[in-house]
């Protein structure tokens, strides 16, 4: 186990862990206003300060921690799950079902993704629903196109021929013999697709358009910050540092099994 | 006559994980006389390629080597890479197992001749090195060397591949030719010709011939005096012409299971058990495991590389019928 | 009736794009081949690089689709559209790493052609399992084992387990012992032999190694450039080659002057 992956699964842990024990570690309502103690400093009572509302950075910020790690798991969970099906279902069956998919794939990818999803959330209305689905949505052409890369040379190995020697049934070997053996850059590109997700949704809360209030977001903290730079620093300096720190932990993920992965196939063949 | 190769208790191993090595060579001593041809024989494991990469200094990373390797007088084992480079192509050249791989697909066989001799000769002229290239194809047996000389790699076969392997190899005079493995991935019928080719220019160029291969038949067919390794040990040093020549127990039962084609019967004789695990040093004979004529000592002591007459082996029990 | 497979005028083309030019060449792979196969026989099919040999037997195992011809199993055209039929004839890989999925253990690889035709399970399953490493000359140690955990030897065994517990008629092996050392190469040729011998199995035997084919084979067909040169019984080939190309394979074997 090296070591980018054990930091990273660390930090990841830690992570998990605040947005899991929110309500044990915190002692305000993250809703809770009170206009006296408004943009007051970090301080013991307050350790990072309050916003212009007055409500507690430090709470929303743990309860903002639930928003974006369950926003990037589930959104990247369904950009898999359509990627690696669209991308085996065009690389085992070829032909023009493959051709269709993949000119399909070509559209939408000359679509700025960015701008699709702005227009997406504007039309249907920014929720967390919303967001995870559509993130999903239009990010699975990258890993579709991977997989049927894997699967078409995949397709050619003997083994693959003897499990139709065998006369298994089509469905079993696209799952059992194909997709099984394409884990690996599945799960790379899961742990990268986390940290994108992560900060599409900030930005998303950031320009007002992802996670409402009163519901904290790392994003829209900072989007409350930004009228306050020079007053209120922390509005702006820990939702920043969590973001990067998120980012970050799965990125060390990512690249730790990509690496982990490629000595041991070498040997392995 | 001199003695163009010397090595001396040579040991390589590589290292795998943190506490784990794997034994390629151990103690290994050899002389090869200037003009001699030689083949070394065995199967996977047994160390043959690292013995030939060694005589280049060719290492991996996590190789570790001791022990003294002499080419013509010279220890090539502690020189720097830049001396080594006059000792690589012009005192000993190397061909390997597949033609295809050892060419650089975007160049072309002209580029490819062309730059060993202007790195080892210093010859810049065009009009020179075309005629040189086209001698050296030409020599290689490729009738029609002007075609192969503008043409790429994957446009040749892979005996035209391996021939431009052999040009390439003689483009700078080397005194001593190793020859890992060269036939393994071409058709029988143009094994034969190369073989053909590797006598032919021995004669010619009064070469060092070293053949590495795991075909005892092969190695007949090039040299009188063969080499045969197991667990990167050398267990026989002989002169082999057929079965009955064969001391050691592995080499006649290298020449029992190998398909006699002049037999009529439908059997098959086997040497039971694997091949040796190359992670462990153990005292005793490493072929004991498997051998008909074992007895109690080959398990307990490691049998040294004895010299009987005019040959060398390494077994207390060699068959003498 | 004698035969059990019977090729009549066999016919497989394909077509190669040049990417650089757009030039289509056809590469006669298969160019008009007609043979047969005895039941319990062993048939060697020689030839070198481009022969058609690989193509021929791709053919006869479903791998491929022929052009023209006629492939005939006991008298009645090839088809693979049942279980049973597609059980019947076998396909062992030169290429004894590729052939075993990586994510699969032995027993796995041993189960599921035992599940998925005869339905088999617990005690039974487990049992059979245990019987066809056995005669493989293997043993249940093997049976937690991931392809790569294991020599090239031992894979090769574990392939041609898989492919008997489909209790075939027909075993096509693809140069299953070129990869393989000598020393492993005569344990693995001694089991054909064997399988041929005890469970009277049929085998096409593909090679380019004559001293193979002398050893194994009843019959031996040699192929060049997609066509067949000469067939007839090992002995009467060997002994008194009637085609030219025959004669030169048979010199070029490291030996034959000794």
């Amino acid at each position: 186990m090296n070591k980018m992956i054990l930091s990273g699964l660390i930090l990841i842990i830690f992570l998990f862990s605040i947005a899991l024990f929110a309500p044990f570690i915190t002692k305000y309502d993250y809703k809770e206003q009170n206009i006296n103690l408004r943009l007051q400093p970090p301080s013991k009572e307050h350790l990072f300060g309050t916003d212009e509302l007055g409500r507690d950075v430090y709470t929303r910020m743990v309860y903002g921690a639930r928003i974006s790690m369950s926003v990037g798991i589930i959104a990247v969970l369904i950009s898999t799950i359509l990627g690696v099906l669209i991308g085996a279902i065009s690389g085992y069956f070829g032909g023009i079902l493959d051709n269709i998919i993949m000119r399909i794939v070509d559209i939408v990818l000359t679509i700025p993704v960015l701008f699709l999803i702005l227009m997406l959330i504007v039309y249907l209305g920014p929720s967390i629903f919303n967001i995870m689905v559509i993130i999903g949505l239009t990010s699975w052409t990258d890993i579709a196109r991977i997989i049927r890369a894997e699967i078409l040379s995949l397709k050619k190995q003997p083994f693959v021929e003897a499990a139709k020697l065998m006369g298994l049934k089509k469905r079993t070997i696209i799952f059992k013999y194909l997709i099984l053996n394409t884990l690996g850059p599945v799960i790379v590109y899961m742990t990268f697709g986390v940290s994108g997700a992560i900060l599409v949704e900030s930005g998303l809360s950031f320009l007002g358009l992802g996670v409402q209030p009163p519901y904290p977001s790392w994003g829209n903290i900072l989007m409350s910050g930004k009228d306050y730079i020079h007053s209120a620093w922390w509005l702006i300096t820990f939702p920043g540092i969590a973001i990067f720190l998120a980012v970050f932990s799965f990125n060390l993920l990512g690249e730790g099994i990509r690496d982990y992965l490629n000595p041991k196939l070498r040997n392995e063949r | 006559m001199k003695d163009i190769i010397e090595i001396q208790n040579l040991n390589v191993n590589y290292l795998i994980k943190k506490n784990e090595n794997v034994y390629a060579l151990k103690d290994i001593n050899l002389k090869i006389k200037k003009g001699e041809t030689v083949a070394i024989v065995g199967e996977s494991g047994c160390g043959k390629t690292t013995l030939a990469n060694s005589l280049i200094k060719l290492f991996t990373l996590n190789a570790e080597y001791y022990g003294s390797i002499k080419i013509d007088g010279e220890e090539i084992l502690n020189k720097r890479e830049k001396e080594l480079q006059k000792v690589r192509g012009e005192k000993i050249a190397m061909i390997f197992q597949e033609p295809g791989a050892s060419l650089n697909p975007v160049f072309s066989i002209k580029e490819q001749i062309e730059e060993t001799i202007k790195e080892h000769k210093e010859i810049k002229d065009k009009a020179i090195l075309k005629n040189m290239s086209i001698n050296l194809l030409k020599e290689a047996g490729l009738k029609d060397a002007e075609r192969i000389y503008n043409s790429y790699p994957h446009q040749l076969s892979g005996g035209e591949q391996q021939r431009v392997m052999i040009a390439i190899a003689l483009s700078c005079s080397p005194q001593i030719l190793i020859a890992d493995e060269p036939t393994t991935a071409l058709d029988v019928t143009v094994q034969a010709q190369i073989i053909k080719l590797l006598k032919n220019l021995r004669e010619k160029r009064k070469l060092t011939t070293i053949l590495i291969t795991h075909d005892l038949y092969l190695a007949m067919e090039l040299a009188e005096r063969i080499i045969v390794m197991y667990a990167g040990e050398i267990v026989e040093d002989n002169f082999i012409k057929s079965k009955k020549d064969a001391k050691h127990p592995y080499t006649r039962a290298l020449f029992e299971i190998i398909p006699d084609i002049k037999s009529n019967k439908k059997v098959f004789k086997v040497i039971p058990g694997d091949i040796e695990d190359m992670r462990e040093i153990k005292n005793q004979c490493y072929f004991a495991n498997r051998c008909k004529y074992a007895k109690k000592i080959c398990f307990e002591k490691h049998p040294g590389l004895k010299k009987e007459k005019n040959y060398f082996i390494r077994c207390y029990f060699p068959v003498k019928r | 009736m004698k035969e059990l497979l019977v090729i009549k005028n066999l016919k497989k083309y394909f077509l190669i794009e040049n990417v650089f030019s757009g030039k289509k060449d056809i590469v006669k792979a298969v160019d008009d081949v007609t043979f047969c196969v005895e039941k319990e026989k062993i048939v060697a099919l020689v030839g070198e690089s481009g022969s058609g040999k690989t193509t021929v037997a791709r053919c006869i195992a479903g791998l491929e689709t022929k052009d023209t011809g006629e492939i005939l199993y006991e008298g009645k055209e090839l088809s693979f559209d049942t279980k049973e039929k597609r059980r019947k004839i076998q396909y062992i890989f030169q290429d004894s790493m590729g052939s075993l999925n990586p994510r699969m253990r032995v027993k796995d690889v041993i189960e599921e052609p035992l599940k998925f035709h005869f339905d088999l399970k617990g005690e039974e399953l487990k049992n059979k399992v245990n019987e066809y490493l056995y005669s493989v000359g293997l043993n249940e140690n093997f049976k937690e084992k991931f392809p790569h955990e294991l020599s090239g030897g031992q894979r090769q065994r574990i392939v041609i387990a898989r492919a008997l517990t489909m209790q075939p008629s027909l075993l096509i092996a693809d140069e299953p012992v070129s990869n393989l050392d000598v020393s492993i190469q005569a344990q693995i040729l001694k089991l054909f032999l064997d399988l041929n011998k005890k469970e009277k199995l049929t085998i096409l035997f593909i090679t380019h190694d004559l001293r193979i084919v002398k050893n194994l084979a009843d019959y031996v067909i040699v192929m060049k450039k997609g066509k067949i040169v000469e067939m007839g019984e090992v002995e009467s080939v060997f002994s008194k080659p009637k085609s030219e190309y025959t004669k030169v394979l048979l010199s070029s074997i490291p030996g034959m002057d000794r």
